[in-house]
């Protein structure tokens, strides 16, 4: 695997964590959250070999069943793990200062050109 | 949701598909159903993917835009991520082809047991069990149902259904592995006892194999 994909798998690993901080999340419904945030390096397929990583990881935990509310078919839902929040929380540190760092690197060479 | 309901949901939204996905859905079904995972989990993933091409396929994209031109390593990927079989349920995988055919032997041979007592033949020849008849029936059943999952494996994916080929260099090892079991099986047979099974105590045994076959292999 290139660097460059396993930055991206890195990252999309972050986005998902955070895509299921607040609610259950089922794998379609996943890949339109992903793709109506503008995520367009993410084949759709390729969150399920992902989810069955971070559910071996046990980083997130899914369950199939049915939708109660409205009495839709059996899914499998996802939620984050004790172990999922400590990532996340891990994945915001990481990204915070990543972005702090390509920004600065980013805007220095912007002013040095302009 | 126990993996029977798993299965019948499947199969419910399979008739769903457009005849072009479900060609391509149908030889993911059997790619991952015949790898060494676990059943549960395995199911789980079909189903959700099943759901995904359907969700797909109402918006006008197709299985292939979804997973890739490559779904052999897609589900090669796939596979690698699930979970194992635990060993219970690879030792029962293992144990139970055997154990039918060894179940099923038996019904023939009581009832050939059973005319000769009604109708006069000799009961005692038809009592002979070889024990080495035993174990080749065990034994090739065993290999033979492997020859037959890992070529159903292998042959998924291919364009052309009618163009699957056998893969000669396993199919020799495989034949390797059954001629030796039956040629050991010849070789051993002078050695190993012959056993007398009375044609009730075959019936009993076919009995007792259908009972052990619905309860430890057949369960829910």
């Amino acid at each position: 695997m290139t660097t460059q994909s396993q930055m991206l798998k890195g990252i999309l690993e972050g986005c998902i964590l955070s895509l299921m901080k607040d609610r259950e999340v089922y794998g379609y419904e996943l890949s339109t959250l992903l793709a109506a945030s503008g995520l367009t390096f993410v084949s759709e397929g390729s969150i399920y070999p992902l989810l069955l990583r971070m559910q071996k990881d046990q980083l997130i935990s899914g369950t199939m069943r049915s939708d109660g509310g409205t009495g839709g078919p059996p899914r499998k839902y996802y939620t984050l793990t004790d172990k999922g929040r400590a990532a996340l929380a891990q994945f915001h540190e990481h990204w915070e200062t990543l972005r702090s760092s390509v920004d600065h690197i980013l805007s220095s060479q912007g002013g040095t050109t302009s | 949701m126990n993996v029977k309901k798993m299965i019948a949901e499947n199969n419910r939204l399979q008739a769903q598909m457009t005849p072009d996905n479900l060609n391509y859905y149908e030889d993911m079904v059997v790619y991952i159903r015949f790898s060494k995972i676990d059943e549960t989990q395995g199911e789980e993933l079909l189903l959700e993917m099943a759901q995904h091409i359907l969700e797909a396929q109402e918006q006008g994209r197709t299985a292939e835009d979804v997973f890739g031109t490559d779904p052999k390593a897609y589900c090669a990927d796939l596979v690698e991520n699930l979970p194992k079989p635990d060993t219970m349920s690879t030792l029962k995988l293992s144990l139970m082809i055997p154990w039918v055919a060894l179940t099923w032997f038996f019904l023939p041979q009581a009832l050939a047991g059973l005319l000769a007592i009604w109708f006069g033949g000799d009961v005692e020849k038809m009592s002979q069990v070889r024990l080495s008849t035993l174990l080749l029936i065990a034994g090739g059943s065993f290999v033979l149902i492997h020859l037959v999952m890992s070529w159903m494996k292998r042959t998924t994916f291919t364009k052309d259904k009618n163009k699957r080929s056998l893969n000669f260099g396993s199919m020799a090892v495989y034949l390797i592995v059954l001629a030796a079991i039956v040629g050991g099986g010849i070789l051993l047979s002078p050695m190993l006892p012959v056993l007398s099974v009375s044609p009730w105590v075959s019936l009993a045994l076919f009995a007792i194999g259908l009972a052990g076959t619905k309860l430890f292999f057949m369960r829910a």
